[in-house]
């Protein structure tokens, strides 16, 4: 087996550099030329680009075709599969398909129940759940075979990733949830929106202590607020999102159109304060369609491609 | 009844109450209140297996283990039963 990374976040990420990946917003597109914009729009500023699957359970652009056109433009992508609309007979067929288009980077998530998004008469599939989603495409990556034996024609490379969420409860299994994971297969994490430093603050040293100081690549989510009355609604709406009262407060002390930029400016110093943790390995920002705000936080923190690689 | 129980590891709260069936751990989508995402008035099923399991005088680590892949075939049967089976074919 050869030991080469296989893709450009496993590099960097097995190098330990600062890390940088954002989210793109799949566009209501019958054409690839939206999301194209959207992703080069992001592309200067991150190592790699997540796909989401068809998240908050509203159906998206397809996460398999989105990273292929992604691919095309020479964009890596991490794509996302969870555990919502698949079993595992469809799980494996896409994993295999992602892979011949080029796709090396899979995250794999639980998925929100289908009652969130715009379709909740729908049937919920849960097959797998994430763990098991992670040994079922470890699986096929480590021995080259369906679950069932059957066997591929050679062993795909894929670098898996997996999620995690320190900000709701039950927290104190938060850190061995990851650990789980990454035992099922998880190479990296992504976290869900940072908001509450202290909170994550708690996790990191209770992670740190549980790997004797070397936890596996976690890259921290977060994201710019657009106005007080946004976090409210990301709060109350967005399933697994804590918003703390303290940062709407500090939203709010401005008139509203102020507010776009004291939210810029409040995810600007919570990504400073990311910087200087040990045992974080990078970003990961997710700006709900708002890709512009990407490279003014980037910026503000001197962690563009060009600045983190000198 | 999905037929392959696991209970000793999940603090004897039986994962598949969860909306999600999810057996290796709670979703994300876990309410501040600890509530369940799904059913906003339920305590979510991994907060009480959680709590429980830490309360168990035995098998309070098995929370931790990776459950594997449902076997989908067997729901609506006995666990026991299968459990027994798989023995006897031992």
């Amino acid at each position: 087996m050869t030991n080469k990374p296989v893709s450009n976040l496993a590099q960097r990420l097995e190098k330990g550099l600062f890390t940088v990946t954002a989210e793109v917003t799949l566009p209501d597109s019958i054409e690839k030329e939206a999301l194209v914009a959207r992703a080069k729009m992001l592309e200067p500023y991150c190592d790699a680009i997540n796909i989401t699957d068809s998240t908050g359970a509203v159906p998206h652009f397809s996460n398999i075709a989105a990273a292929s056109i992604l691919i095309e433009n020479d964009i890596e992508p991490i794509i996302q599969f969870s555990c919502r609309d698949r079993n595992r007979i469809a799980v494996q067929a896409d994993v295999i398909g992602a892979h011949a288009m080029g796709v090396r980077n899979i995250f794999c998530v639980t998925g929100d129940g289908v009652q969130t998004g715009d379709h909740p008469e729908a049937k919920p599939v849960f097959d797998l759940d994430s763990v098991t989603l992670l040994t079922t495409i470890n699986h096929l990556k480590t021995k080259g075979k369906f679950l069932s034996g059957r066997e591929l024609d050679a062993k795909p490379d894929l670098y898996l990733g997996a999620a995690v969420n320190p900000f709701v409860p039950p927290f104190e299994q938060r850190a061995l949830r990851l650990l789980k994971k990454q035992k099922a297969g998880a190479s990296f994490f992504q976290s869900q929106y940072c908001f509450d430093i202290e909170r994550f603050e708690t996790f990191l040293d209770r992670l740190m202590e549980l790997t004797k100081g070397s936890p596996p690549p976690l890259l921290v989510g977060v994201g710019p607020l657009r106005s007080a009355r946004f976090a409210r609604w990301l709060r109350e709406n967005v399933p697994g999102v804590a918003v703390p009262d303290s940062i709407i407060e500090k939203i709010e002390k401005y008139p509203r159109k102020e507010q776009q930029k004291a939210g810029v400016e409040a995810c600007i110093e919570i990504v400073e304060t990311i910087k200087t943790l040990t045992g974080v390995a990078g970003i990961h920002v997710m700006a709900y369609n708002w890709e512009s705000s990407v490279s003014e936080i980037i910026e503000a923190t001197g962690l563009s491609k060009t600045a983190r690689n000198i | 009844m999905c037929g392959q129980c696991i209970l000793h590891s999940t603090g004897m709260v039986c994962p598949m109450g969860c909306p999600k069936t999810l057996r290796n751990g709670p979703c994300g989508g876990v309410r501040s209140d600890g509530n369940c995402e799904i059913k906003p008035d339920m305590k979510c099923v991994w907060v009480r297996a959680w709590d429980n399991s830490t309360q168990m005088a035995v098998f309070t680590e098995s929370i931790q283990d990776i459950q594997p892949q449902l076997d989908r075939s067997l729901s609506g049967t006995s666990a026991w039963i299968n459990e027994l089976g798989k023995k006897n074919d031992e």
